[in-house]
């Protein structure tokens, strides 16, 4: 059956979760804003609309509605507690609050601040790799993309190192609950992230109150004495944004590593390269980024109604900005579905722009450099040992279930 | 035809079509411009226009590229592209603050008696190129007739008349010349900027600031750098002096203590007879008192020598890591 306009050209099928990159190019040259009756919103494939819409200041981010339509429908109120955390996270906020805290983040990230972290950085990966280096083969995923953004976030937060299997349990969990499985067991799900955030609040609350007594030198102990026009966070504020950080930027990283790793090793010819001149890892990481982004989608809610390309979209409506696909675009970039470690200029937009860019881009961008150039140094020859990959069944992120390599 | 740039960091030139950007060009040739997000979001390419013109482009972040700071010449180099030949410098290579070191004339605009020993001068650069430079960092300065000598900053980085609190040594000639001869439209010599005792701002754990006498300069400087920045964590500031009469800068940090929450002035008084508000003793003893702990911090000294010495010892002693403690050597003495 050939793919169309009334599904959306296959993108809510099987193979499209596998792989995705065909429904775009199909969506981007036959209709690149299309309008999807299943998922009830617009969906922009080109570069040029992505960029615009991403800039473009009077789009809302605001989620309540959707996190509403998560919920089992019959006790809404059993669960209130779900909502209050989740529009806590600055990324789904459009008002003051989200300007506050992310004053307090851009100072948090600033390159000088990245660049300081970048040997307690260096020095995780290089414990984790020494931990692999007797091993055959491993699971690249899980025992090394998944580790180091919970240990960087945990270095950030200043708390133990024996704390990683749970933070990184709750970020799972929390990330398949905002993601939504394509067919998911609404009351389970729900029920599950009300333990997981009664265990948060029993884990950060102690924390929240002796940093706010004896403040340190992390991001918990910033944001405890954060204040802005007089006002402060509140606790339960502080743990929503521990757990954004956790969730959105640990979940991300970790994909955007084992991808890296993953289609490295399909162009042998870009793979050699990298191995050949170390220096261009800052580009290739670029390039990482833009030919499989961990987030596929940016989703923002209309304001006040527009045009785009002689199309009218209405005020409320859904949009769904389609990065994976954007960064495909051939009037962007010449041979997208080519691998260039060296590519110059590289203006993807996995990151975003303007008021919504990632807040934790710069930590994100210096974890995947550290990451793959330190991998490449100590398994030069490491191998697949499956040629393909399985993805988690979601299409708005792209996150591995693993990826097997053999370096012996 | 491609522009010139000289990118005097890296002491490379490269050649730039029109259109491009510099940093594109940059990579281009292989060099090792820092970057990251390309797009004007993360100032990782910040830098200084040294000559020439540039199109600053219209994407990127205002808050990484402020309107200072375009007013003070800095670009972004992934948005840049030249229009002229130009001159550029990177702002900050692997974590490091790095300033070109200027030439300035300066007039003296005023000249205020705010202590028994010490001047507060302002200078304004007058050839319209204003001075660049980190909270907590010195010129050297050529009064008149004088010989050169280093002095720290007392104001924000961002305002175009700079402020200088000078102190007469005893048996110092430029001192002497300041506190006696100096006047509202001198003209003099700036060298600068200098020193690595400067605002981290990144650093989210609690700040002390320790002052000893005219050592307040660089550290009023910091603070008030840190306030306008927004930094809210906790700064605990302590001014020693001989006398009251001596505590110039008091007054001005007990208003901001007042207006901002996170800030806390102590004064200590070394001078066991002396009367007024403050404790008796010194910076170093009062440090001593207050804190157990001072592993999450970070503290800037300024002042005397044995000021700065007892004060870095105390809070070595209490847990502070050497790396998180800022001062640059005071050099009485002319630099050659």
């Amino acid at each position: 059956m050939m793919a169309g306009r009334e599904d959306s050209y296959g993108i809510f099928t099987a193979a499209a979760v596998q792989d995705p990159y065909p429904v775009y190019r199909l969506l981007r040259e036959e209709e690149p804003v299309h309008w999807s009756e299943r998922a009830q919103a617009w969906y922009f494939t080109r570069y040029r609309d992505v960029f615009a819409l991403q800039t473009r200041p009077d789009l809302s981010v605001d989620r309540v509605e959707t996190l509403y339509s998560y919920l089992p429908k019959a006790d809404t109120s059993r669960f209130s507690a779900i909502i209050e955390h989740y529009t806590s996270w600055l990324l789904y906020r459009d008002d003051a609050y989200h300007d506050r805290l992310k004053a307090l983040f851009m100072r948090a990230m600033t390159p000088r601040a990245i660049d300081l972290m970048r040997p307690k950085i260096q020095r995780r990966v290089d414990a984790l790799l020494e931990g692999l280096a007797a091993r055959d083969q491993f699971d690249a995923y899980l025992d090394f993309a998944a580790r180091l953004p919970v240990q960087v976030l945990l270095d950030l937060l200043d708390l133990p190192m024996a704390d990683e299997g749970m933070f990184r349990h709750w970020s799972d969990r929390c990330s398949n609950f905002l993601f939504q499985p394509v067919n998911p067991d609404r009351d389970a799900l729900a029920e599950e992230q009300r333990q997981i955030l009664d265990a948060q609040q029993e884990y950060f609350m102690p924390v929240i109150e002796a940093r706010r007594r004896e403040p340190r030198a992390d991001m918990i102990s910033a944001m405890v004495q954060a204040e802005v026009d007089g006002e402060r966070l509140t606790d339960l504020e502080v743990l929503a944004t521990c757990n954004m950080m956790a969730t959105a930027g640990g979940g991300t990283s970790r994909s955007a590593i084992s991808m890296a790793l993953w289609r490295l090793h399909q162009f042998p010819d870009q793979l050699a390269k990298l191995k050949a001149e170390p220096g261009l890892i800052n580009l290739a990481a670029e390039e990482f980024l833009r030919y499989e982004a961990p987030t596929q989608r940016g989703i923002r809610t209309v304001r006040e109604d527009f045009e785009i390309d002689g199309i009218a979209i209405k005020a409320g409506q859904i949009l769904h900005l389609m990065i994976g696909a954007a960064n495909r675009d051939p009037e962007q970039f010449p041979e997208p579905d080519r691998l260039d470690v060296a590519r110059n200029p590289n203006r993807h937009v996995t990151l975003g722009h303007g008021v919504h860019y990632c807040l934790g881009a710069s930590l994100a961008r210096m974890e995947l450099r550290i990451a793959i150039a330190s991998f490449l140094r100590r398994f030069p020859d490491y191998r697949l040992v499956n040629e393909t990959i399985e993805f988690m069944d979601r299409t708005a992120s792209r996150r591995p279930t693993g990826l097997m390599v053999a370096v012996r | 035809m491609a522009y010139r740039v000289r990118i005097e960091t890296l002491d490379r030139e490269i050649a730039v079509e029109p259109g491009a950007t510099i940093l594109e060009t940059a990579l281009g040739a292989g060099l090792d411009y820092p970057f990251m997000c390309q797009q004007g979001q993360c100032g990782s390419c910040k830098s200084i226009l040294l000559e020439g013109e540039v199109d600053l482009g219209h994407i990127y972040n205002p808050l990484v590229l402020t309107a200072a700071d375009r007013a003070r010449g800095f670009i972004l180099a992934c948005q840049a592209r030249p229009q002229s030949d130009c001159v550029v410098a990177i702002a900050e290579v692997d974590g490091i603050v790095t300033h070109p070191v200027r030439d300035l004339s300066c007039i003296v605009t005023a000249r205020d008696q705010v202590a028994p020993d010490t001047v507060l001068v302002r200078l304004d650069p007058a050839d319209g190129a204003a001075l660049m430079f980190s909270a907590g960092q010195y010129a050297s300065l050529t009064f008149p007739g004088q010989p050169p000598r280093d002095y720290s900053m007392a104001n924000r980085p961002d305002d175009r008349v700079l402020e200088f609190h000078i102190q007469r040594m005893a048996g110092g000639t430029v001192s002497a010349h300041v506190a006696t001869a100096l006047m509202t439209g001198d003209r003099v010599m700036l060298r600068g900027p200098f020193g690595a005792a400067y605002l981290r701002d990144e650093h989210l754990g609690p700040i002390l600031l320790a002052a000893g006498g005219t050592g307040l300069a660089p550290l009023q400087s910091i603070l008030l750098a840190a306030l306008s920045l927004g930094m809210t964590q906790r700064i605990q500031v302590y001014l020693g002096a001989r006398r009251a009469a001596d505590l110039y800068g008091a007054a001005r940090l007990r208003e901001l203590a007042a207006r901002h929450r996170n800030v806390r002035l102590v004064t200590v008084l070394s001078d066991p007879e002396a009367a007024g508000e403050g404790r008796r003793g010194y910076v170093s003893d009062a440090v001593a008192t207050d804190f157990t702990d001072l592993s999450a911090h970070h503290a800037y000294i300024a002042g005397p020598p044995e000021h700065c010495d007892a004060v870095r010892a105390v809070c070595l002693a209490r847990g502070l890591p050497a790396e998180s403690c800022f001062a640059d050597p005071f050099t009485p003495a002319p630099r050659f």
